[in-house]
Protein backbone atom coordinates (compact mmCIF):
# COMPACT_ATOMS: atom_id res chain seq x y z
CA UNK A 1 0.00 0.00 0.00
CA UNK A 2 1.12 3.31 -1.12
CA UNK A 3 1.49 6.15 1.75
CA UNK A 4 -1.21 8.34 -0.55
CA UNK A 5 -3.66 4.95 0.12
CA UNK A 6 -2.26 5.18 4.18
CA UNK A 7 -3.28 8.54 4.55
CA UNK A 8 -6.52 7.96 2.57
CA UNK A 9 -7.72 5.45 4.99
CA UNK A 10 -6.57 7.35 7.67
CA UNK A 11 -8.71 10.14 7.11
CA UNK A 12 -11.35 8.07 6.00
CA UNK A 13 -10.96 6.51 9.52
CA UNK A 14 -11.34 9.79 11.64
CA UNK A 15 -13.49 10.95 9.38
CA UNK A 16 -15.84 7.87 10.61
CA UNK A 17 -14.51 8.07 14.55
CA UNK A 18 -15.42 12.07 14.65
CA UNK A 19 -19.20 11.92 13.36
CA UNK A 20 -19.92 8.70 15.53
CA UNK A 21 -18.72 10.68 18.72
CA UNK A 22 -21.00 13.37 17.83
CA UNK A 23 -24.03 11.48 17.41
CA UNK A 24 -22.64 9.52 20.62
CA UNK A 25 -22.24 13.02 22.40
CA UNK A 26 -26.16 14.01 21.94
CA UNK A 27 -27.30 10.88 23.57
CA UNK A 28 -24.69 10.95 26.49
CA UNK A 29 -25.86 13.93 27.64
CA UNK A 30 -29.65 13.58 27.24
CA UNK A 31 -29.30 11.76 30.40
CA UNK A 32 -28.73 15.19 32.36
CA UNK A 33 -30.03 17.99 30.23
CA UNK A 34 -32.97 16.45 28.25
CA UNK A 35 -33.55 15.89 24.08
CA UNK A 36 -34.49 18.97 23.23
CA UNK A 37 -33.00 21.21 20.78
CA UNK A 38 -30.15 22.92 23.27
CA UNK A 39 -28.13 19.28 23.47
CA UNK A 40 -28.02 18.76 19.69
CA UNK A 41 -27.14 22.37 19.75
CA UNK A 42 -24.65 22.17 22.03
CA UNK A 43 -22.92 19.25 20.80
CA UNK A 44 -22.81 20.46 17.21
CA UNK A 45 -21.30 23.90 18.01
CA UNK A 46 -18.95 22.30 20.23
CA UNK A 47 -17.53 20.19 17.61
CA UNK A 48 -17.39 22.91 15.39
CA UNK A 49 -15.33 24.78 17.38
CA UNK A 50 -12.98 22.24 18.18
CA UNK A 51 -12.59 21.30 14.28
CA UNK A 52 -12.11 24.83 14.11
CA UNK A 53 -9.03 24.84 16.39
CA UNK A 54 -8.12 21.18 15.24
CA UNK A 55 -7.40 22.35 11.40
CA UNK A 56 -5.64 25.76 12.34
CA UNK A 57 -3.31 23.51 14.54
CA UNK A 58 -3.16 21.12 12.08
CA UNK A 59 -2.01 23.10 9.38
CA UNK A 60 0.97 25.03 11.72
CA UNK A 61 2.10 20.95 12.68
CA UNK A 62 1.90 19.71 8.92
CA UNK A 63 4.33 22.40 8.31
CA UNK A 64 6.79 21.97 10.92
CA UNK A 65 6.60 18.23 11.16
CA UNK A 66 5.78 16.94 7.62
CA UNK A 67 6.01 13.49 8.44
CA UNK A 68 4.03 10.53 8.86
CA UNK A 69 4.89 9.94 12.34
CA UNK A 70 3.80 13.21 13.88
CA UNK A 71 -0.09 12.64 12.37
CA UNK A 72 -0.28 9.38 13.80
CA UNK A 73 1.15 10.56 17.03
CA UNK A 74 -1.92 13.03 17.02
CA UNK A 75 -4.06 10.44 15.78
CA UNK A 76 -3.02 8.04 19.08
CA UNK A 77 -3.62 11.20 21.07
CA UNK A 78 -6.74 11.10 20.04
CA UNK A 79 -7.47 7.37 20.96
CA UNK A 80 -6.53 8.38 24.71
CA UNK A 81 -8.44 10.99 24.88
CA UNK A 82 -11.96 9.59 24.08
CA UNK A 83 -11.07 6.81 26.93
CA UNK A 84 -11.85 8.96 29.94
CA UNK A 85 -14.82 10.49 28.10
CA UNK A 86 -16.35 6.50 27.62
CA UNK A 87 -15.57 5.74 31.41
CA UNK A 88 -16.20 9.33 33.04
CA UNK A 89 -19.15 10.71 30.78
CA UNK A 90 -22.25 9.76 33.18
CA UNK A 91 -20.14 11.46 36.56
CA UNK A 92 -18.79 14.73 34.17
CA UNK A 93 -22.47 15.60 32.98
CA UNK A 94 -23.93 14.50 35.91
CA UNK A 95 -21.62 17.11 38.05
CA UNK A 96 -22.63 19.78 35.34
CA UNK A 97 -26.22 19.28 35.68
CA UNK A 98 -26.03 20.06 39.36
CA UNK A 99 -24.82 23.19 38.85
CA UNK A 100 -28.41 23.94 37.93
CA UNK A 101 -27.27 26.42 35.26
CA UNK A 102 -30.10 26.51 32.35
CA UNK A 103 -30.10 23.49 30.47
CA UNK A 104 -28.67 25.02 27.64
CA UNK A 105 -25.15 26.12 29.32
CA UNK A 106 -25.33 23.01 31.43
CA UNK A 107 -25.19 21.05 27.92
CA UNK A 108 -22.83 23.69 26.56
CA UNK A 109 -19.82 23.36 28.93
CA UNK A 110 -20.57 19.32 29.64
CA UNK A 111 -20.25 19.20 25.69
CA UNK A 112 -17.19 21.40 25.86
CA UNK A 113 -15.79 19.32 28.59
CA UNK A 114 -16.33 15.78 26.57
CA UNK A 115 -15.87 16.35 23.63
CA UNK A 116 -13.70 19.49 22.35
CA UNK A 117 -9.77 18.14 23.14
CA UNK A 118 -11.13 14.96 21.07
CA UNK A 119 -12.80 16.32 17.81
CA UNK A 120 -10.36 18.87 18.17
CA UNK A 121 -7.17 16.63 18.18
CA UNK A 122 -9.52 14.98 14.90
CA UNK A 123 -9.15 18.46 13.41
CA UNK A 124 -5.90 18.41 12.84
CA UNK A 125 -6.32 15.01 10.67
CA UNK A 126 -7.03 16.72 7.38
CA UNK A 127 -4.75 19.80 6.56
CA UNK A 128 -1.89 17.52 8.42
CA UNK A 129 -3.00 14.71 5.63
CA UNK A 130 -2.76 17.23 2.84
CA UNK A 131 0.03 18.49 3.21
CA UNK A 132 1.19 14.75 3.90
CA UNK A 133 0.10 13.56 0.26
CA UNK A 134 1.33 16.81 -1.85
CA UNK A 135 4.52 16.62 -3.89
CA UNK A 136 4.19 20.01 -5.94
CA UNK A 137 1.52 23.09 -6.12
CA UNK A 138 0.23 22.34 -9.12
CA UNK A 139 -1.74 18.88 -7.72
CA UNK A 140 -2.44 20.24 -4.12
CA UNK A 141 -6.07 21.65 -5.04
CA UNK A 142 -7.12 17.74 -6.11
CA UNK A 143 -5.12 16.01 -3.57
CA UNK A 144 -7.02 18.38 -1.08
CA UNK A 145 -10.39 17.78 -2.60
CA UNK A 146 -9.98 13.78 -2.67
CA UNK A 147 -8.85 13.48 0.89
CA UNK A 148 -11.45 15.61 2.10
CA UNK A 149 -13.93 13.92 -0.20
CA UNK A 150 -12.95 10.66 1.55
CA UNK A 151 -12.75 12.05 5.26
CA UNK A 152 -16.71 13.04 4.89
CA UNK A 153 -17.28 9.69 3.18
CA UNK A 154 -15.75 8.00 6.27
CA UNK A 155 -18.20 10.85 8.62
CA UNK A 156 -21.05 10.16 6.65
CA UNK A 157 -21.20 6.44 7.25
CA UNK A 158 -19.61 6.74 10.79
CA UNK A 159 -22.52 8.96 11.26
CA UNK A 160 -25.42 7.22 9.33
CA UNK A 161 -24.14 3.42 10.58
CA UNK A 162 -23.99 4.92 14.52
CA UNK A 163 -27.06 6.35 14.65
CA UNK A 164 -29.01 3.62 12.79
CA UNK A 165 -27.14 0.43 13.74
CA UNK A 166 -24.54 0.50 16.19
CA UNK A 167 -26.76 2.06 19.39
CA UNK A 168 -29.28 -0.82 18.35
CA UNK A 169 -26.30 -3.24 18.62
CA UNK A 170 -24.37 -2.36 21.93
CA UNK A 171 -23.68 0.47 24.70
CA UNK A 172 -21.86 4.22 24.44
CA UNK A 173 -19.34 3.04 26.13
CA UNK A 174 -18.49 0.03 24.13
CA UNK A 175 -18.89 2.05 20.95
CA UNK A 176 -16.34 4.53 21.88
CA UNK A 177 -13.77 1.84 23.34
CA UNK A 178 -14.12 0.51 19.97
CA UNK A 179 -13.64 3.78 18.21
CA UNK A 180 -10.12 4.35 20.37
CA UNK A 181 -9.44 0.98 19.45
CA UNK A 182 -9.81 2.14 15.46
CA UNK A 183 -7.96 4.85 15.83
CA UNK A 184 -4.74 3.29 17.32
CA UNK A 185 -5.02 0.63 14.30
CA UNK A 186 -5.36 3.38 12.07
CA UNK A 187 -1.98 4.69 13.37
CA UNK A 188 -0.39 1.93 13.29
CA UNK A 189 -1.25 1.46 9.53
CA UNK A 190 -0.43 4.57 8.86
CA UNK A 191 3.00 4.64 10.45
CA UNK A 192 3.50 0.84 8.21
CA UNK A 193 2.33 2.30 4.87
CA UNK A 194 4.71 5.57 6.03
CA UNK A 195 7.90 4.19 6.36
CA UNK A 196 7.82 0.86 4.48
CA UNK A 197 9.75 1.29 1.26
CA UNK A 198 6.81 2.05 -1.38
CA UNK A 199 8.77 5.69 -2.72
CA UNK A 200 9.28 4.46 -6.11
CA UNK A 201 5.55 3.72 -6.48
CA UNK A 202 5.07 6.87 -5.03
CA UNK A 203 7.18 8.88 -7.62
CA UNK A 204 5.02 7.11 -10.25
CA UNK A 205 1.69 7.92 -8.95
CA UNK A 206 3.55 11.79 -8.64
CA UNK A 207 4.60 11.54 -12.49
CA UNK A 208 0.94 11.67 -13.91
CA UNK A 209 0.06 14.92 -12.59
CA UNK B 1 -90.27 54.88 40.34
CA UNK B 2 -90.72 53.59 36.70
CA UNK B 3 -86.96 54.00 36.42
CA UNK B 4 -86.31 52.16 39.90
CA UNK B 5 -89.01 49.40 38.90
CA UNK B 6 -86.81 48.82 35.41
CA UNK B 7 -83.76 48.79 37.78
CA UNK B 8 -84.86 46.07 39.58
CA UNK B 9 -86.45 44.21 36.33
CA UNK B 10 -82.85 44.02 35.34
CA UNK B 11 -81.45 43.33 38.08
CA UNK B 12 -83.57 40.13 38.38
CA UNK B 13 -83.22 39.41 34.98
CA UNK B 14 -79.21 39.30 35.32
CA UNK B 15 -79.22 37.42 38.42
CA UNK B 16 -81.22 35.05 36.80
CA UNK B 17 -78.76 34.58 33.86
CA UNK B 18 -75.73 34.79 36.42
CA UNK B 19 -77.33 32.08 38.24
CA UNK B 20 -78.29 29.63 34.92
CA UNK B 21 -74.91 30.13 33.71
CA UNK B 22 -73.44 28.80 37.36
CA UNK B 23 -75.41 26.20 36.87
CA UNK B 24 -74.36 24.84 33.25
CA UNK B 25 -70.67 25.23 34.66
CA UNK B 26 -71.62 22.84 37.95
CA UNK B 27 -72.64 20.48 35.35
CA UNK B 28 -69.79 21.38 33.49
CA UNK B 29 -66.43 20.07 34.88
CA UNK B 30 -63.99 22.48 33.60
CA UNK B 31 -64.78 25.18 30.87
CA UNK B 32 -62.97 24.57 27.46
CA UNK B 33 -62.31 28.11 25.80
CA UNK B 34 -64.36 28.86 22.87
CA UNK B 35 -67.01 25.23 23.63
CA UNK B 36 -69.90 27.68 22.76
CA UNK B 37 -68.79 28.62 19.33
CA UNK B 38 -68.78 24.68 18.63
CA UNK B 39 -71.15 23.52 16.29
CA UNK B 40 -71.04 19.73 15.97
CA UNK B 41 -71.76 19.88 12.26
CA UNK B 42 -68.31 21.17 11.27
CA UNK B 43 -64.42 19.91 11.64
CA UNK B 44 -61.79 22.31 11.52
CA UNK B 45 -58.18 22.78 12.27
CA UNK B 46 -58.20 25.15 15.05
CA UNK B 47 -53.93 25.36 15.08
CA UNK B 48 -51.06 23.97 13.05
CA UNK B 49 -47.76 25.24 14.13
CA UNK B 50 -44.64 23.90 14.23
CA UNK B 51 -42.95 23.86 17.67
CA UNK B 52 -39.56 23.74 18.99
CA UNK B 53 -40.21 19.95 19.62
CA UNK B 54 -43.47 18.50 17.24
CA UNK B 55 -45.37 19.42 14.31
CA UNK B 56 -48.61 20.61 16.52
CA UNK B 57 -52.09 20.33 15.20
CA UNK B 58 -55.11 20.61 17.28
CA UNK B 59 -58.55 19.81 15.22
CA UNK B 60 -61.88 20.02 16.38
CA UNK B 61 -64.31 16.95 15.26
CA UNK B 62 -67.17 14.93 16.55
CA UNK B 63 -67.82 16.84 19.47
CA UNK B 64 -64.39 16.80 20.36
CA UNK B 65 -60.78 18.56 20.15
CA UNK B 66 -57.66 16.66 19.60
CA UNK B 67 -54.21 17.25 19.95
CA UNK B 68 -51.62 16.03 17.10
CA UNK B 69 -48.12 15.72 16.66
CA UNK B 70 -47.02 14.52 12.85
CA UNK B 71 -44.01 12.33 12.73
CA UNK B 72 -42.80 9.91 9.41
CA UNK B 73 -46.50 11.39 8.03
CA UNK B 74 -48.64 10.11 10.53
CA UNK B 75 -50.40 12.40 12.96
CA UNK B 76 -50.02 10.86 16.56
CA UNK B 77 -53.35 11.86 18.53
CA UNK B 78 -51.62 12.97 22.23
CA UNK B 79 -54.83 14.22 23.47
CA UNK B 80 -58.46 14.41 22.90
CA UNK B 81 -60.77 15.84 24.94
CA UNK B 82 -64.51 15.58 24.41
CA UNK B 83 -66.37 19.46 24.21
CA UNK B 84 -69.08 19.61 26.22
CA UNK B 85 -68.19 17.01 28.81
CA UNK B 86 -64.06 16.58 29.44
CA UNK B 87 -64.68 14.03 32.32
CA UNK B 88 -66.50 11.64 29.27
CA UNK B 89 -63.01 10.58 28.20
CA UNK B 90 -62.37 9.78 24.91
CA UNK B 91 -59.08 8.00 24.78
CA UNK B 92 -59.64 4.60 26.75
CA UNK B 93 -56.37 4.47 27.96
CA UNK B 94 -57.12 7.80 30.47
CA UNK B 95 -59.21 5.24 32.19
CA UNK B 96 -56.78 3.07 32.56
CA UNK B 97 -54.66 5.56 34.26
CA UNK B 98 -57.25 6.31 36.84
CA UNK B 99 -56.26 2.08 38.08
CA UNK B 100 -53.55 4.28 39.70
CA UNK B 101 -56.04 5.65 42.55
CA UNK B 102 -56.73 1.97 43.15
CA UNK B 103 -53.46 1.56 44.53
CA UNK B 104 -53.10 5.12 46.08
CA UNK B 105 -56.31 6.20 47.04
CA UNK B 106 -55.43 8.70 49.00
CA UNK B 107 -52.38 11.30 47.42
CA UNK B 108 -51.22 14.17 48.56
CA UNK B 109 -48.43 14.89 46.14
CA UNK B 110 -48.59 14.02 42.34
CA UNK B 111 -46.06 14.42 39.77
CA UNK B 112 -47.19 14.18 35.95
CA UNK B 113 -44.92 14.19 33.41
CA UNK B 114 -45.82 14.90 29.76
CA UNK B 115 -48.55 17.42 29.85
CA UNK B 116 -50.24 17.46 26.46
CA UNK B 117 -53.66 18.73 26.70
CA UNK B 118 -53.94 18.03 30.24
CA UNK B 119 -57.09 16.63 30.57
CA UNK B 120 -55.62 13.75 32.53
CA UNK B 121 -54.19 16.02 34.68
CA UNK B 122 -57.58 18.49 34.92
CA UNK B 123 -59.70 15.44 35.59
CA UNK B 124 -57.74 13.91 38.35
CA UNK B 125 -58.14 17.87 39.73
CA UNK B 126 -61.43 17.37 39.88
CA UNK B 127 -61.61 14.04 41.38
CA UNK B 128 -58.97 14.82 43.63
CA UNK B 129 -59.05 18.80 44.53
CA UNK B 130 -57.01 18.17 47.61
CA UNK B 131 -53.93 16.84 45.96
CA UNK B 132 -51.05 18.78 44.75
CA UNK B 133 -50.73 18.57 41.00
CA UNK B 134 -47.66 19.17 39.74
CA UNK B 135 -46.66 19.05 35.61
CA UNK B 136 -43.93 19.01 33.82
CA UNK B 137 -43.81 19.25 30.17
CA UNK B 138 -41.07 19.96 27.68
CA UNK B 139 -42.63 22.01 24.79
CA UNK B 140 -44.00 25.60 25.93
CA UNK B 141 -45.97 25.79 23.17
CA UNK B 142 -48.19 22.66 23.88
CA UNK B 143 -48.80 24.50 27.60
CA UNK B 144 -50.17 27.02 25.54
CA UNK B 145 -52.15 24.76 23.64
CA UNK B 146 -53.47 23.16 26.88
CA UNK B 147 -54.48 26.06 28.26
CA UNK B 148 -56.14 27.70 25.19
CA UNK B 149 -57.81 24.72 23.55
CA UNK B 150 -58.48 22.26 26.58
CA UNK B 151 -59.11 24.34 29.13
CA UNK B 152 -56.68 23.74 31.31
CA UNK B 153 -55.82 26.01 34.34
CA UNK B 154 -53.22 26.50 36.72
CA UNK B 155 -53.88 27.16 40.30
CA UNK B 156 -52.58 26.88 43.73
CA UNK B 157 -52.38 23.14 43.53
CA UNK B 158 -51.74 22.81 39.64
CA UNK B 159 -48.20 23.30 38.06
CA UNK B 160 -46.86 23.47 35.19
CA UNK B 161 -42.65 23.31 35.18
CA UNK B 162 -41.83 23.81 31.34
CA UNK B 163 -39.04 21.27 31.40
CA UNK B 164 -37.58 18.02 30.63
CA UNK B 165 -38.66 15.51 32.29
CA UNK B 166 -35.85 13.50 32.98
CA UNK B 167 -33.89 16.65 34.17
CA UNK B 168 -37.02 18.10 36.38
CA UNK B 169 -36.98 14.87 37.96
CA UNK B 170 -33.59 15.41 38.76
CA UNK B 171 -34.07 18.75 40.64
CA UNK B 172 -36.81 17.14 42.31
CA UNK B 173 -34.56 14.45 44.02
CA UNK B 174 -32.69 17.43 44.94
CA UNK B 175 -34.65 19.47 46.69
CA UNK B 176 -35.72 16.23 48.46
CA UNK B 177 -39.43 16.22 47.18
CA UNK B 178 -41.19 13.16 47.73
CA UNK B 179 -44.45 11.98 45.53
CA UNK B 180 -47.35 9.64 46.06
CA UNK B 181 -48.05 8.87 42.43
CA UNK B 182 -45.60 9.77 39.48
CA UNK B 183 -47.60 9.34 36.08
CA UNK B 184 -45.11 8.59 32.45
CA UNK B 185 -46.98 9.52 29.71
CA UNK B 186 -44.32 11.76 27.40
CA UNK B 187 -44.59 10.45 23.97
CA UNK B 188 -42.85 11.99 20.88
CA UNK B 189 -45.58 11.44 18.05
CA UNK B 190 -45.99 7.89 19.17
CA UNK B 191 -42.63 7.30 20.70
CA UNK B 192 -41.60 7.50 24.14
CA UNK B 193 -37.53 9.51 23.84
CA UNK B 194 -34.95 7.12 25.22
CA UNK B 195 -33.65 9.19 27.95
CA UNK B 196 -37.38 7.90 29.73
CA UNK B 197 -37.24 4.88 29.47
CA UNK B 198 -33.69 3.72 31.28
CA UNK B 199 -32.95 1.75 34.47
CA UNK B 200 -31.44 5.11 35.62
CA UNK B 201 -34.45 7.29 34.83
CA UNK B 202 -36.89 4.68 36.71
CA UNK B 203 -34.14 4.98 39.91
CA UNK B 204 -35.05 8.28 39.96
CA UNK B 205 -38.81 7.69 40.29
CA UNK B 206 -38.11 5.94 42.90
CA UNK B 207 -36.00 7.76 45.02
CA UNK B 208 -38.90 10.75 44.48
CA UNK B 209 -41.79 8.57 45.87
CA UNK B 210 -43.31 7.78 48.92
CA UNK B 211 -42.76 4.45 50.46
CA UNK B 212 -45.75 3.15 49.07
CA UNK B 213 -45.89 5.30 45.94
CA UNK B 214 -46.50 3.97 42.37
CA UNK B 215 -45.30 5.38 38.95
CA UNK B 216 -48.03 5.04 36.81
CA UNK B 217 -46.96 4.44 32.84
CA UNK B 218 -48.33 4.63 29.73
CA UNK B 219 -46.46 1.80 27.47
CA UNK B 220 -47.24 0.65 23.46
CA UNK B 221 -47.43 -3.42 23.83
CA UNK B 222 -47.87 -2.83 20.13
CA UNK B 223 -43.58 -2.49 19.30
CA UNK B 224 -40.69 -4.43 20.50
CA UNK B 225 -39.71 -1.53 23.79
CA UNK B 226 -42.43 -2.24 25.05
CA UNK B 227 -41.00 -5.20 26.60
CA UNK B 228 -37.53 -3.87 27.08
CA UNK B 229 -39.33 -1.23 29.22
CA UNK B 230 -41.18 -3.67 31.61
CA UNK B 231 -37.73 -5.90 31.74
CA UNK B 232 -36.37 -2.83 33.10
CA UNK B 233 -39.15 -1.78 35.23
CA UNK B 234 -38.48 -4.94 36.98
CA UNK B 235 -34.64 -4.43 37.75
CA UNK B 236 -35.62 -1.29 39.56
CA UNK B 237 -39.59 -2.02 41.56
CA UNK B 238 -40.50 -4.93 42.83
CA UNK B 239 -44.20 -5.08 41.63
CA UNK B 240 -45.76 -4.86 38.55
CA UNK B 241 -49.54 -4.47 37.74
CA UNK B 242 -50.82 -3.89 34.17
CA UNK B 243 -54.46 -2.73 32.74
CA UNK B 244 -55.97 -3.04 29.61
CA UNK B 245 -55.11 -4.98 26.69
CA UNK B 246 -55.39 -2.49 23.48
CA UNK B 247 -53.03 -0.61 21.86
CA UNK B 248 -52.29 1.34 25.56
CA UNK B 249 -51.28 -0.73 28.67
CA UNK B 250 -51.14 0.89 31.77
CA UNK B 251 -48.01 -0.16 33.82
CA UNK B 252 -47.66 0.14 37.57
CA UNK B 253 -45.20 -0.14 39.85
CA UNK B 254 -44.11 0.63 43.58
CA UNK B 255 -41.55 -1.37 45.88
CA UNK B 256 -44.09 -2.59 47.96
CA UNK B 257 -42.45 -5.30 50.23
CA UNK B 258 -45.65 -7.67 48.77
CA UNK B 259 -47.66 -6.88 46.32
CA UNK B 260 -50.97 -5.47 47.12
CA UNK B 261 -53.52 -8.23 46.55
CA UNK B 262 -56.38 -7.83 43.74
CA UNK B 263 -59.01 -7.61 46.41
CA UNK B 264 -58.18 -4.77 48.24
CA UNK B 265 -57.70 -2.88 44.71
CA UNK B 266 -60.93 -3.77 43.68
CA UNK B 267 -62.78 -2.90 47.33
CA UNK B 268 -60.63 0.37 46.70
CA UNK B 269 -61.65 0.62 43.41
CA UNK B 270 -65.65 0.05 44.47
CA UNK B 271 -65.05 2.76 47.32
CA UNK B 272 -63.79 5.00 44.84
CA UNK B 273 -65.96 4.64 42.07
CA UNK B 274 -69.45 5.22 44.54
CA UNK B 275 -67.16 8.27 46.23
CA UNK B 276 -66.23 9.99 42.84
CA UNK B 277 -69.04 8.71 40.23
CA UNK B 278 -65.73 8.00 37.95
CA UNK B 279 -67.65 8.26 34.11
CA UNK B 280 -65.40 4.90 33.48
CA UNK B 281 -66.22 1.89 35.40
CA UNK B 282 -63.06 1.94 37.62
CA UNK B 283 -64.02 -1.87 39.35
CA UNK B 284 -64.38 -3.32 36.09
CA UNK B 285 -61.14 -1.99 35.07
CA UNK B 286 -59.15 -3.53 37.87
CA UNK B 287 -60.63 -6.36 37.68
CA UNK B 288 -59.49 -7.23 34.24
CA UNK B 289 -56.30 -6.34 34.82
CA UNK B 290 -53.11 -7.35 37.65
CA UNK B 291 -50.25 -8.55 37.96
CA UNK B 292 -49.67 -10.10 34.40
CA UNK B 293 -46.21 -11.17 32.97
CA UNK B 294 -47.51 -9.85 29.72
CA UNK B 295 -44.19 -9.16 27.94
CA UNK B 296 -40.62 -11.56 27.07
CA UNK B 297 -39.47 -12.03 30.66
CA UNK B 298 -35.55 -12.71 29.20
CA UNK B 299 -34.21 -10.27 27.20
CA UNK B 300 -31.43 -6.79 27.89
CA UNK B 301 -32.68 -3.96 29.84
CA UNK B 302 -32.73 -0.31 28.82
CA UNK B 303 -30.10 1.94 30.71
CA UNK B 304 -28.13 5.12 29.80
CA UNK B 305 -25.72 3.47 28.29
CA UNK B 306 -27.63 1.26 25.86
CA UNK B 307 -30.95 2.25 24.93
CA UNK B 308 -31.99 1.80 21.49
CA UNK B 309 -35.84 2.77 22.08
CA UNK B 310 -36.06 4.90 19.56
CA UNK B 311 -35.00 2.60 17.08
CA UNK B 312 -36.81 -0.25 18.39
CA UNK B 313 -40.03 1.81 18.19
CA UNK B 314 -40.36 1.06 14.88
CA UNK B 315 -40.21 -2.25 14.87
CA UNK B 316 -43.43 -4.00 15.62
CA UNK B 317 -43.94 -7.11 17.54
CA UNK B 318 -45.27 -10.11 15.79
Amino acid sequence: MSRTCGVAVTVFGCGWVLMGLEILGGRMLSPDFGSGVWVWGSVISIFLAALSTGYFVGGLLSQRFPQGFGLALVIVMAAISIIPVAIWHRTASGWFADLDLHERWGSLFAAMTLFFVPSMLLGIVSPYAVRLVTQDVASVGTKAGTLYAISTAGSFLGCLLTSFYFILWMGIQLILFLSAGALLLIALLLLATWYTKGIKKQEVVTNET
Amino acid sequence: MKRRFLMMAIFGISVGVVCQASLVEGKQEWPIPGQNDYSEYESKVLLEKESLYHYIRVLEEDGSRRLQFRRSGSDYEESVINIRQPLKFEMYYYSLMLAGFAHKSDPNRILFIGLGGGTIPMAIHHYFPMAQIDNVELDPDVVEVAKKYFGFKEDDNMKVYVRDGRVQVRRLLRKKMKYDIVFVDAFRGGYIPYHLTTREFMEGLKAILTSDGIVVSNLRPGFESYHYHRRTFNTVFRNQYSYGSGSNVIVIVDAREKPLPQKDLLAAARRLQKEKQFTTDLPAIIEEGGMHNDYVRKGPILTDDYAPTDVLRSIRRE
